[in-house]
C-alpha cells in the first residue's frame, strides 16, 4: 500500500524529475520500493542514467538492478529493444543468474513468443519449482492469450502449494466470476473472508456472488455479508445499503404468500432502515438525486 | 656476481700518464671480450654435450661444473703466480693466448664431432681424439681465464695508481671499477641474450687479437702477498719451539719500522711465533730486515693471515648460496628447453641459454630498486635513516636464497607432472622466472655485502684476496656441486638426475639443495654468532630466522645504527686524583705511563691518547703509598702503609703476585726499587712498613729476608743503595730525635753496621736526600735546615739556619720533589732551590713564587739531571725543564695556554725522550686543581682527562633549554627539498662516491638526527643535565644522552682572589628552577661551600647558571653553615628560599630580599628543624624564636628555640644513621586497596626521621662483637614533636646500616650477627585514625575527603607493618627509583660490595607477603614468603659493567611516568634510564614501526578485499 506521504514524495519527486530537477535516482528507487507502476518514466529516466557511463558506475551494484527495473519497464512500454539491451547486458554479467532468466523469458513474453516463453518458465521452474512469480506468470499469460480455463488450471496448481496467497484467491475468484461460476467463485470468496476476515471488499464481493447466485437461502446469506459489510464500514457502504434494500425487495417477492415465518425473512424493518440511511445520505451529499433514489426505492415496493 | 682481479694496494708503479688511458680500455676490452667468449658458450654447453656428444646429463652437467670451478679458480693462481714471478702483463699475454688456442681447440672439435642422428639421438661412440680435443679445451680454457682475469683489473689499476694517497687516485679507481663491471654486465649480458641466440660462437677470436695487439708494456715483480701468507704458516711450524707465554718483555716481534701494527693480537696466538724472535741479533740483518721470510715474518703478514682466517667461515657460507643460484645454470637451460619458450612476439622463442639473463636482470633492477625507493622511502616512513647492515643483508640474501631454490623446486614438480600426466601441454617457461627473481635479489643482497664485509674486515694490504674470495666461493660450490651430484647420482641409482629430465627427479635434487640452503641459514647464522667484531650480527641473526621462520620474500627489516644499539646508558671510567706517575717509555712497543691516584687506583695509561690499557681499583682502605716498575715488566704497589705489595703485570694489568707484608704498627711506608741490585738472579724490591724493612723478590714476591725495627721504634726515612755495592744504608729516625744508619747486606739482610747520632733538636719529619751520602732534614722548629752525611758509616750533623739563607724566614718546608744535590723549600710564599755542597755546605740558587708546582729531578743525557717546574702566568702555564746543576740552561721553555677552570698546577711529572735530531725532548704529565691529568708536548695538550669526576660529592639534576623556533636542530628533513637532499647524499655515500665534505656532511646528519644528545628539553624529560660537584670543587654538568661533559666550572678559579682561598664544595641545591611564568630566565643552583675543614670555618654561596655554566654571583656569608635547609617556597622570579643553620643556633633566610623574607615571616611559626649530634647520641628539634640581637645581625637572621630533645642512652646506643625522605618524592595514592576491598591508609609524612642505633660495643667492624652484645634499634620520630613513633629493636644484629626511605616505608640493611647473613627490613607505616573510611567507592568517586588537616601534634594513631628477609649481599649505598607522579611502582637500587647495581623491585619487600598467599593476594601481586632477597642476574642493571669504588646513587625522574633516570657514581660514572614497570607509556626505541606499518596497510588491504568480496557475494547472491 502506497500510503498518503509516500505518494506525495513520489508526486513532488516525480514532478521535479519531469522538469529536469534531478534526483532521478532516488525517484527510480522510490518507484522500485513503492512497487508503483510508472514505466514511461522509468524507462526515459533510468535510460538517460544508464546511457551515461559516469552515473551508472557510480551507482556501484545498484547499476544492475538499474537494468532490471528499466528492462521491465521496457517491456511494459513495448520498447523491446531497449529491454532486449539491458537484458543482454545482464546476460553478460550474471550468465548463470535466474533472475536473468526470467526477465529474458519476460521478454519472450513481451515479444507474444507464448510457447518459448512457457518453454523458459517451464525450465526454471524445473530448477525452483516453488518460484511463485513463475507460477504466477504462467497465469498471467493464460489470462493474456485469453485462455482462462488453463488460468484457473494453473491458478489452481499454484493455490494447491500456496494457499495463503490472497490475491491468487482474489484473480481466481474474479476469473470464476467473468466465466460466471459463481458457486466455484463463492468459494474462493469464502477463502478469502476467512483468511482476511476484517476486509468489508470480500464481504461485500462474496454478498454480491450470492445474490447473483439468487434463492431464498443465498439472498439470505447475501443479505447478511452486506449487512456486515455495513458493519466494518460502519455504515459508509452504500453499495451494501443499497444491496439489503435489493436482497429485501427480491425476499420479499419470493416470499409473496407463504407463511408467516417466511415473511419475517424478509425483515422489512431492515429494508426500511436501510432505505432510511440511503434517503439521508443522498439529502446530505447529492439532494438532487433524491427524487431518483425514492423513486428507485419506491420502485422495490418500499 | 665473480670478482677475480687481484686488486694490490701496494701497487705504486710509475707510470706515463698519457699511456693510461689506451692500456685501460683496451684491458677492459680484453677482460670483456673473454668474459663475452666463456659465458656465450657456457650455458649452451650442456646441450652441446649432451645433444652433440651423447653425454649422459650427469656427466655433462659434472664437466662443466668442473670447468666453471677451474676457470674460477685458477684466477686465485694466476694471481699467485702475477704477484710472486712474472709479473701481471706477462700473465695477461699468457692468459689470452690459451684461451684463444682453447677456443680454437673446441672450433675443430666441432668438426669433427661425432655422428648423432638427430631423430634417434643415436650418437657414434667418441673416439678418443674427439674427447681429447674437448678436453684440452676445457683446460686451457681455464688456465687462459686464470691468466687474463687475475691481472686484468690489477694491472689496469696499476696504470691508475700513480700516487695512492691522492684523492684524485682513489676517486679514478672507483670510476675504473665502475667501468670494470659496468663493461662486465655488458658482455655477460650479450653472451646471455645475443650471443647465445644468434649461436654464434667463432667471433670473439678477433677480440682476443685485438686484445694482444693493443697492450703496452709493463713489467713489474715484487714478493706477492699469498706467499707471504704461506711464510707465515711455515714460519710459525718452524717457530714451534718458541714460548709465548713467558718472558714476554724479552720476546721481540718483528715489524716493519713505520708500520701502524708492532705488536701480534692475542686471538690465533699460535700465529704470533711466526713473527716472534727471541734473538733479534741472530734473525736480523743490519738494516733490520728479516734474514730469512720464511724463518720470521712480519707482524703484518701474520695479521693478514689471521683476518683472513676470520673471515672465512662467514665467506664460506656464500658457498652454497652460489650453488643455488650459479651452478644451476646447466638445469635451468634443461628445464627451459623442456617449457614453452614462446613470447608474445610471434614466432620468437627465448632461447633455453639466456634465460639467466632475467637473473642479471632481477639483480640490477633490485640493486636500482634499493638504493633509490626502497631506502629513502622506508627512512621516510621511520623518520629514522635506514640502513640494512651487512651482515643483515648477507643473512636475507642467503634466506632468499631457500625460497629460490623452493620456488625452483616447485615449478619443477609441476612441469614434471605436467608433461607427464598431460603429455603434449608445455608449461610457460615463464614460471623459471620467480627462481630468477628471488636468485638474483639474493645474489645482489649476498656478493655486495660479502665484498663489502670482506674490504671492512680484511686489511688494506689484502684487499686483492678480498676480491678474489668470493670468486673463489664461486668455484667452491662448483666443485661441491659437481660433487653433489656424484653422490645424488649414486646414491638414487641414476634415478634423479636423467637425461630425459621427465623421466628424472629434478625436482628431488632441487629439494635437496633447498635443504642444504635452509642449513646454510642456520650456519651462517652459528658463524656470524662466532664473529664479534660485527655489531650488526645480533640483527642478522633475527632477521635470518625471522625469514626462516615466516618464508616471505617480502624482506622488510632494518638494522639500527649502532648509537642507537647502545640504547640510554653510559659507562665512563676515570681513576681520580694521580698521586705517582711512573714513565714506561723506553721499550719499544707502546708508550705508557703508570700511576697511582687518590681514589687508590692504580692504572697504565696510553701516552698518546690517554685511554687506559688497564687499570685497578683497589680497596677504599687500602691506599697506595708507592708504585714503581721492577724488571721492566711488572707494576709494583705498596699500599695499605705499606703492608700489601702487589705486582701487576705490565702490558695487561694482571696481577702476578701479592705479597701481605708482616705489621706491626701504624707508620710512614716506603717502597724503593733498586735499579741495579741483583741477588742470586733475583731482584729484591725493599719496603717498609709498619716497624718492619722488608726484602721481597721482584719474580714471585717472596719474602727474601726481614728486618724488626718495631722494639726500637726505628722510623726508615730513606733507603740509598750506592751502585756496585751490595750494602744498603738504611737511614732514620729514632724517636725523631736520633738519626740511625744501618747498613744492611742486601742478600742476608743482616746489619753489618749500625750508626747512630742524637740531634739535640729533635726533626720534624720532612726529609730531602740530595746525594747517595747526604739527606737535608729540617729540625724541629721548623727554621734549621740539618745536613746529615753518612759516608762509611759515619753521621756528622751540619746546622744550617734558614735565617742564614733568605733574609726574614718564617717557618721552612721541604717541598717533596727529589732534586740531586740540591732540595726545595719552601719559604715566605717562596720556593727557594738550595744547593748542598760537597761538604754539606748550603747555598740558595734560585728562588721561585709559591704557586710553581715541580717535578722530580730526571737524568738526562751526560750525567745530567734536569727537572721540571710549573707555573701560573695569566692563563698561560709556563713549563721550563732546567738542568739542576745549572738552573740557566733552559732545556725547554714552554706556554700553553690553559682553561681557566682547571685550576692551578698541582704535580708535575716529566719524562724525556730522543727527538729526531738526538736533542732531548720532554713530555710532562701535569695534575690541575681540578685534577684533571694533561699530557703537555711540544707545547700543546696532547690529552686530557676529566679526572675530578672520579670524585663526585654531590648530584642534582637540572633541565635543559626548551627547543625554541629557529634553534631546531633537527630541521633537516623538515622540508621535502632538504629530504631529498640529505638522502642524494646518503645514495651517493652508499655508492661510495662522496667527496670528503659530503662524508662529513652525512656524518653531521647523523649526529643531528640521533636525537638523545641534543641540547634541548625533550617531550619525554629523557634529556637532562647532571650538575655534579667534585671534591676539587669543580662543577660538571654531564647530558643524560651520551655522558659528555656540557660545561665545566671552577669554583674558585685562579683568576679571583678572594677572602676565601680555598672553598670546598659541601653540598649543591636547586636554586631557581623557572617554570610556568619564569621561563625567561635560566635555571641556577646553590653552590654551598665552606672556607676550611672546619666545620665551624666560614661559608661561601656560589650561584651558578646551569644552562651556561658561568657564576652568577657568590658570597661569603660570614657565618658558618651547619645546615642548609630549602623551604618548600619560592619568591616571584623562582627562587627557592633557603635556611642556612649555623654554629650558634642561628638561621640565615636566603635569597636575602625583602620579598623572601615576607613570604617567610607569613610561615614563620611554621618552620622547624632539627639537628642530630651524631657522638652525644642527641637529637634536637628546634623552631623559630625571633629576630637576630646584636650588631652584625640583620634581619635575615633568626634565632630559634629548642623544641624538644631526644637523648639516647649513651652506654647502650649510639646513632650509626639518619634519614628522611626526599623533600621532593611525590606519592600518588594515599591508601593502599587490597583486594578484599579494605583500605590501608599511607602515613605519609615529610617530618619522620629514622634513626638507627646500635650498642656502642657493636660500633665497630662486623664480627667485632658477640650476638650477645650487640643491638640495633630503629627508631621513627617525628620531627616536629620529637614524638618517636616507632621502635623496632633486632638483638644480635650491627650495623653499618644502609636505609632508604620513601612514601611511608623504610628499607634498612644491616648485619644479622646471630644468622651470620645480612638482613633487610622494610617497616611500612599506616594511618589508622582513617581507617573507618573503608569505602573505596567514596575514594574512588573522590567523595572521600583525603585533604582534611593533618597535624603532627594531634595524636597519631599509627601502625606499622614490618618483616625481615635475609638477603646474600653486602650493600654499599641503597636508592630507590623516582618517577614524576609516583604512579609507577618502585625498585630499590642497591649498590652491591660488587660495584653493580641491582635493581630489587618494592614487591620483594612488601610487608603484606605471607607464606602461602591467598587467590586475591596472588592476584593483587603479592609474592610467597620466602626467607632471603632473590637476587636476579638480570636483574642487575650495571649488566657487566662495574662502577668502580661506587659511592652513590642518585634518581631522577623523567617527565614520561614510567622513566627514572640513574646516575650512580664513584670512581666510574654510569647512567640509565629505568623503566621499573615497563614501559606502558611509550613504546620503546626499537619499535618496529615498520611492522605497524605493515599490519596497518595489510588490515586496510584486507578490510578492502573482504569488502570488494562480499560485495561480489551479496551481488551474486542477488542475482543468483
Amino acid at each position: 500500500m502506497v500510503t498518503k506521504a509516500e505518494e506525495t514524495e513520489l508526486n513532488q519527486l516525480e514532478n521535479q524529475v519531469e522538469n529536469g530537477g534531478g534526483g532521478v535516482w532516488e525517484y527510480l528507487c522510490l518507484v522500485r520500493k513503492l512497487k508503483v507502476r510508472r514505466s514511461e518514466l522509468v524507462l526515459k529516466h533510468g535510460l538517460s542514467i544508464l546511457n551515461d557511463p559516469g552515473k551508472r558506475s557510480s551507482l556501484g551494484p545498484d547499476e544492475w538492478t538499474l537494468y532490471e527495473q528499466v528492462a521491465i519497464a521496457a517491456m511494459d512500454c513495448q520498447s523491446l529493444g531497449a529491454a532486449q539491451n539491458c537484458i543482454k547486458v545482464l546476460q553478460k554479467k550474471f550468465p548463470e543468474s535466474k533472475r536473468v532468466g526470467k526477465l529474458e523469458a519476460l521478454l519472450l513474453e513481451a515479444k507474444g513468443m507464448w510457447e518459448e516463453a512457457e518453454k523458459a518458465y517451464s525450465i526454471l521452474l524445473e530448477d525452483n519449482p516453488l518460484d511463485q512469480v513463475i507460477h504466477k506468470r504462467k497465469v498471467a499469460m493464460a489470462k493474456a492469450q485469453g485462455k482462462p480455463s488453463s488460468a484457473i488450471e494453473h491458478l489452481n496448481k499454484y493455490l494447491e502449494v500456496f494457499m495463503a496467497d490472497h490475491d491468487a484467491w482474489r484473480e481466481l475468484a474474479e476469473i470464476y466470476v467473468s466465466l460466471q461460476m459463481y458457486k466455484q467463485a463463492a468459494f474462493c470468496y469464502e477463502e478469502l473472508i476467512l483468511s482476511q476476515p476484517t476486509l468489508p471488499l470480500y464481504h461485500l464481493a462474496y454478498a454480491e456472488v450470492l445474490y447473483t447466485i439468487g434463492g431464498q437461502e443465498n439472498l439470505i446469506a447475501a443479505r447478511k455479508y452486506y449487512a456486515s459489510t455495513i458493519d466494518l464500514t460502519g455504515g459508509k457502504s452504500t453499495r451494501a445499503l443499497f444491496g439489503i434494500c435489493l436482497c429485501g425487495s427480491a425476499i420479499a417477492q419470493l416470499s409473496k404468500g407463504r407463511n408467516k415465518e417466511d415473511k419475517d425473512m424478509a425483515a422489512p424493518e431492515l429494508q426500511s432502515l436501510a432505505a432510511t440511511a440511503l434517503e439521508k445520505e443522498y439529502k446530505q451529499k447529492a439532494p438532487a438525486k433524491l427524487n431518483l433514489l425514492s423513486s428507485a426505492l419506491r420502485s422495490l415496493k418500499l | 656476481m665473480d670478482q677475480e682481479a687481484l686488486l694490490a694496494g701496494k701497487a705504486t708503479h710509475q707510470q706515463p700518464e698519457k699511456r693510461s688511458f689506451l692500456i685501460i680500455s683496451s684491458i677492459l676490452a680484453s677482460q670483456a671480450l673473454e668474459k663475452l667468449a666463456y659465458y656465450g658458450l657456457a650455458p649452451n654447453m650442456i646441450l652441446y654435450l649432451t645433444g652433440e656428444y651423447g653425454m649422459a646429463t650427469t656427466e655433462a652437467a659434472k664437466i662443466i661444473l668442473l670447468w666453471s670451478a677451474a676457470t674460477n679458480f685458477f684466477p686465485l693462481v694466476g694471481a699467485f703466480v702475477a704477484d710472486s714471478y712474472t709479473g701481471r702483463f706477462p700473465l695477461i699475454g699468457f692468459g689470452s693466448s690459451t684461451s684463444l688456442l682453447g677456443m680454437l681447440l673446441l672450433w675443430l672439435a666441432t668438426i669433427i664431432q661425432p655422428e648423432c642422428d638427430k631423430s634417434t639421438e643415436v650418437c657414434q661412440p667418441t673416439t678418443p681424439l674427439q674427447l681429447t680435443l674437448l678436453y684440452s679445451f676445457f683446460t686451457l680454457t681455464s688456465i687462459g681465464a686464470g691468466g687474463v682475469r687475475s691481472s686484468c683489473l690489477a694491472f689496469a689499476a696499476d696504470q691508475l695508481q700513480l700516487n695512492t694517497t691522492s684523492r684524485t687516485a682513489t676517486s679514478a679507481l672507483e670510476t675504473l671499477f665502475n667501468w670494470y663491471y659496468c663493461s662486465i654486465m655488458l658482455a655477460y649480458f650479450l653472451s646471455q641474450s645475443f650471443l647465445v641466440f644468434i649461436q654464434t660462437k667463432y667471433g670473439w677470436q678477433i677480440g682476443f687479437g685485438v686484445s694482444v695487439v693493443a697492450m703496452a708494456l709493463s713489467l713489474k715483480c715484487e714478493p706477492g702477498l699469498v706467499s707471504g701468507l704461506l711464510q707465515v704458516l711455515v714460519a710459525a711450524f718452524r717457530n714451534r719451539h718458541v714460548d709465548l707465554s713467558s718472558e714476554e718483555h724479552i720476546i721481540s716481534y718483528y715489524h716493519e719500522t713505520g708500520s701502524s701494527c708492532s705488536i701480534p693480537s692475542q686471538k690465533l696466538r699460535y700465529l704470533n711465533k711466526a713473527c716472534a724472535t727471541s734473538d733479534p741479533k741472530r734473525d736480523l740483518t743490519l738494516e733490520g730486515k728479516s734474514r730469512s721470510p720464511w724463518k720470521l715474518c712480519r707482524v703484518q703478514q701474520v695479521e693478514d693471515l689471521k683476518s683472513l682466517v676470520n673471515v672465512l667461515p662467514i665467506c664460506s657460507t656464500g658457498i652454497i648460496l652460489s650453488l643455488v643460484t650459479a651452478s644451476q645454470a646447466s638445469f635451468i637451460v634443461l628445464q627451459a628447453s623442456a617449457m614453452d619458450r614462446r613470447t608474445f612476439i610471434q614466432g620468437f622463442e627465448i632461447p633455453p641459454g639466456s634465460y639467466s639473463v632475467f637473473m642479471i636482470t632481477s639483480f640490477v633492477l633490485f640493486l636500482v630498486i634499493y638504493e633509490i625507493v626502497v631506502v629513502p622511502l622506508v627512512s621516510w616512513i621511520i623518520r629514522k635513516p635506514f640502513r640494512l647492515g651487512v651482515m643483515v643483508r648477507m643473512g636475507v640474501g642467503i634466506s632468499v636464497s631457500v625460497l629460490c631454490i623452493s620456488s625452483l623446486a616447485t615449478v619443477e614438480y609441476v612441469r614434471r607432472k605436467r608433461a607427464r600426466d598431460e603429455g603434449g601441454t608445455m608449461l610457460s617457461a615463464m614460471w623459471l622466472s620467480p627462481y630468477m627473481i628471488l636468485g638474483g635479489i639474493s645474489e645482489a643482497f649476498l656478493a655486495i655485502a660479502q665484498n663489502e664485509f670482506l674490504y671492512s674486515e680484511l686489511p688494506k694490504s689484502m684487499s686483492s684476496v678480498a676480491t678474489t674470495l668470493s670468486g673463489l666461493g664461486l668455484a667452491a660450490s662448483s666443485i661441491v656441486s659437481s660433487w653433489i651430484i656424484t653422490v645424488v647420482d649414486i646414491a638414487t641409482c641414476r634415478s634423479w638426475i636423467t637425461e630425459d629430465i621427465d623421466e628424472g627427479h629434478l625436482d628431488y635434487y632441487y629439494w635437496l639443495v633447498a635443504a642444504l640452503s635452509l642449513l646454510n641459514v642456520l650456519y651462517f647464522v652459528w658463524c656470524s654468532k662466532g664473529y664479534v667484531s660485527t655489531r650488526h650480527t645480533a640483527m642478522a641473526i633475527r632477521v635470518s630466522l625471522l625469514l626462516l621462520v615466516f618464508l616471505s620474500s617480502a624482506v622488510v627489516s632494518f638494522s639500527l645504527y649502532e648509537d642507537q644499539v647502545g640504547l640510554m646508558d653510559w659507562h665512563q671510567r676515570y681513576i681520580g686524583k694521580v698521586k705517582h706517575a711512573v714513565f714506561h717509555t723506553q721499550k719499544a712497543g707502546r708508550k705508557r705511563v703508570i700511576v697511582s691516584t687518590e681514589e687508590n687506583v692504580v692504572a697504565s695509561l696510553d701516552l698518546r691518547h690517554g685511554e687506559m690499557f688497564w687499570r685497578h681499583v683497589l680497596g677504599t682502605n687500602d691506599a697506595i703509598d708507592g708504585v714503581d716498575i721492577a724488571l721492566g715488566k711488572y707494576v709494583i704497589t705498596l699500599s695499605s702503609q705499606g703492608s700489601m705489595l702487589r705486582a701487576w703485570n705490565l702490558p695487561d694489568g694482571q696481577m702476578v703476585w701479592e705479597t701481605s707484608l708482616h705489621s706491626a704498627q701504624s707508620s710512614k711506608s716506603l717502597l724503593s726499587v733498586p735499579i741495579n741490585l741483583k741477588v742470586d738472579k733475583d731482584y729484591p724490591i725493599l719496603a717498609f712498613g709498619g716497624g718492619y724493612l722488608h726484602a721481597v723478590s721482584a719474580v714471585d714476591g717472596e719474602v727474601l729476608w726481614k728486618k724488626d725495627f718495631t722494639a726500637e721504634g726505628f722510623e726508615v726515612q730513606r733507603v740509598l743503595q750506592p751502585p756496585e755495592s751490595s750494602i744498603i744504608y738504611v737511614l732514620g729516625f729514632l724517636h725523631s730525635s736520633e738519626a740511625v744508619v744501618y747498613q744492611i747486606d742486601s742478600k742476608t739482610g743482616e746489619v753489618v753496621a749500625q750508626k747512630s747520632m742524637v740531634f739535640p733538636g729533635g726533626f720534624s719529619g720532612a726529609i730531602s736526600s740530595v746525594s747517595s751520602d747526604k739527606v737535608v732534614v729540617l729540625d724541629s722548629t721548623r727554621s734549621i735546615l740539618v745536613t746529615i752525611g753518612f759516608l762509611d758509616g759515619d753521621i756528622n750533623f751540619q746546622k744550617t739556619p734558614i735565617s742564614d739563607l733568605v733574609k726574614n724566614s718564617g717557618n721552612a718546608e721541604i717541598l717533596s720533589p727529589l732534586l740531586s744535590n740540591m732540595l726545595a723549600v719552601k719559604v715566605n710564599k717562596r720556593t727557594i732551590f738550595v744547593r748542598v755542597g760537597g761538604e754539606g755546605k748550603l747555598e740558595v740558587v734560585d728562588s721561585l713564587s709559591d704557586e710553581t708546582a715541580m717535578s722530580d729531578s730526571l737524568p738526562v743525557a751526560d750525567d745530567q739531571v734536569a727537572f721540571a717546574s710549573a707555573h701560573h702566568e695569566g692563563s698561560k702555564i709556563h713549563l721550563m725543564v732546567k738542568l739542576v746543576d745549572d738552573l740557566d740552561t733552559v732545556l725547554l721553555r714552554e706556554s700553553i695556554e690553559m682553561d681557566q677552570h682547571r685550576g692551578r698546577v698541582h704535580k708535575v711529572f716529566i719524562n724525556n725522550y730522543i727527538k729526531t735530531d738526538r736533542s732531548n725532548g720532554f713530555r710532562a704529565l701535569i695534575v690541575m686543581e681540578d685534577h684533571s691529568l694533561l699530557l703537555l708536548q711540544q707545547g700543546a695538550i696532547v690529552w686530557s682527562r676529566e679526572e675530578g669526576l672520579a670524585s663526585v660529592t654531590d648530584v642534582t639534576t637540572a633541565e635543559l633549554p626548551v627547543e625554541k623556533d629557529g634553534v631546531s636542530v633537527a630541521k633537516v628533513e623538515h622540508t621535502l627539498v632538504d629530504w631529498l637532499k640529505g638522502h642524494m647524499l646518503k645514495l651517493k655515500g652508499s655508492l661510495l662516491l662522496a667527496s670528503l665534505e659530503d662524508v662529513a656532511a652525512i656524518q653531521e646528519m647523523r649526529m643531528k638526527s640521533s636525537g638523545r644528545s641534543k641540547l634541548t628539553r625533550d617531550h619525554n624529560g629523557f634529556r637532562k643535565l647532571f650538575i655534579a660537584l667534585t671534591r676539587a670543587g669543580k662543577l660538571f654538568a654531564l647530558h643524560t644522552g651520551d655522558g659528555r661533559i656540557v660545561w665545566s666550572m671552577l669554583l674558585n678559579s685562579p683568576t679571583k682572589s678572594e677572602a676565601c682561598e680555598r672553598p670546598s664544595g659541601i653540598n649543591l641545591y636547586q636554586w631557581q628552577v623557572p617554570h610556568h611564568h619564569a621561563m625567561d630566565e635560566n635555571p641556577s643552583v646553590l653552590v654551598v661551600g665552606r672556607c676550611g675543614s672546619d666545620s665551624s670555618a666560614p661559608g661561601v654561596l656560589s650561584f651558578v647558571d646551569v644552562y651556561t655554566g658561568k657564576e652568577i654571583s657568590s658570597s661569603d656569608i660570614g657565618h658558618s653553615v651547619v645546615r642548609v635547609m630549602p623551604l618548600p617556597f619560592t619568591d616571584s622570579t623562582e627562587q627557592r628560599l633557603h635556611l642556612i643553620a649555623d654554629t650558634e643556633g642561628h638561621v640565615h633566610l636566603y635569597p636575602k630580599t625583602s620579598e623572601a623574607l615576607s613570604i617567610f615571616q607569613r610561615e614563620f611559626q611554621n618552620v622547624y628543624w632539627y639537628t642530630v649530634e651524631g657522638d652525644d647520641g642527641i637529637i634536637r628539634g628546634h623552631g623559630m624564636k625571633s629576630s637576630c640581637a646584636g650588631e652584625t645581625a640583620d634581619e635575615y637572621c633568626f634565632t630559634t628555640k629548642e623544641l624538644w630533645t631526644v637523648v639516647f642512652p649513651s652506654e647502650s646506643e649510639k646513632i650509626i644513621s639518619t634519614l628522611t625522605r626526599k623533600p621532593n618524592e611525590v606519592v600518588h595514592t594515599q591508601a593502599k586497596v587490597s583486594t578484599d576491598q579494605d583500605l590501608l591508609y599511607k602515613y605519609v609524612s615529610r617530618n619522620l626521621l629514622f634513626v638507627a642505633t646500635v650498642s656502642p660495643k657493636g660500633a665497630g667492624e662486623i664480627g667485632s662483637v658477640t650476638p650477645e652484645e650487640s643491638a640495633l634499634v630503629v627508631y621513627l620520630i617525628d620531627t616536629i614533636t620529637g614524638r618517636i613513633l616507632h621502635r623496632l629493636s633486632h638483638q644480635g644484629c650491627q650495623g653499618p646500616v644502609h636505609a632508604v626511605f620513601s612514601e611511608n616505608w623504610v628499607v634498612y640493611h644491616y648485619f644479622n650477627l646471630r644468622a651470620h647473613k645480612y638482613e633487610v627490613t622494610v617497616v611500612e607505616i599506616y594511618d589508622q585514625s582513617r581507617a573507618e573510611n573503608k569505602n573505596v567507592w567514596k575514594l574512588v568517586l573522590g567523595k572521600h575527603n583525603l585533604t582534611a588537616p593533618i597535624s603532627s601534634y594531634s595524636r597519631p594513631e599509627m601502625f606499622t607493618k614490618s618483616q625481615s628477609y635475609f638477603f646474600a649481599q653486602s650493600v654499599k649505598t641503597i636508592a630507590v627509583t623516582s618517577t614524576a607522579k609516583g604512579i609507577t611502582s618502585k625498585q630499590l637500587l642497591i649498590g652491591t660490595i660488587g660495584d653493580q647495581i641491582l635493581a630489587l623491585d618494592k614487591r620483594f619487600v612488601d610487608p603484606r607477603r605471607t607464606l602461602n598467599p591467598s587467590q586475591a593476594e596472588k592476584e593483587e601481586g603479592i609474592i610467597p614468603l620466602t626467607d632471603s632477597l632473590p637476587i636476579i642476574p638480570q636483574s642487575y642493571i650495571t649488566h657487566s659493567l662495574k662502577v668502580e669504588g661506587l659511592r652513590g646513587i642518585v634518581t631522577a625522574p623523567a617527565k614520561l611516568e614510567s622513566t627514572t633516570h640513574v646516575f650512580a657514581y664513584g670512581v666510574d660514572l654510569f647512567y640509565t634510564r629505568l623503566a621499573p614497570s615497563k614501559t606502558y607509556d611509550s613504546l620503546t626505541d626499537d619499535f618496529s614501526y615498520a611492522l605497524l606499518l605493515i599490519t596497518i596497510v595489510a588490515l586496510v588491504a584486507a578490510i578492502y578485499i573482504t569488502w570488494v568480496i562480499s560485495e561480489k557475494k551479496e551481488l551474486s547472491e542477488k542475482w543468483r
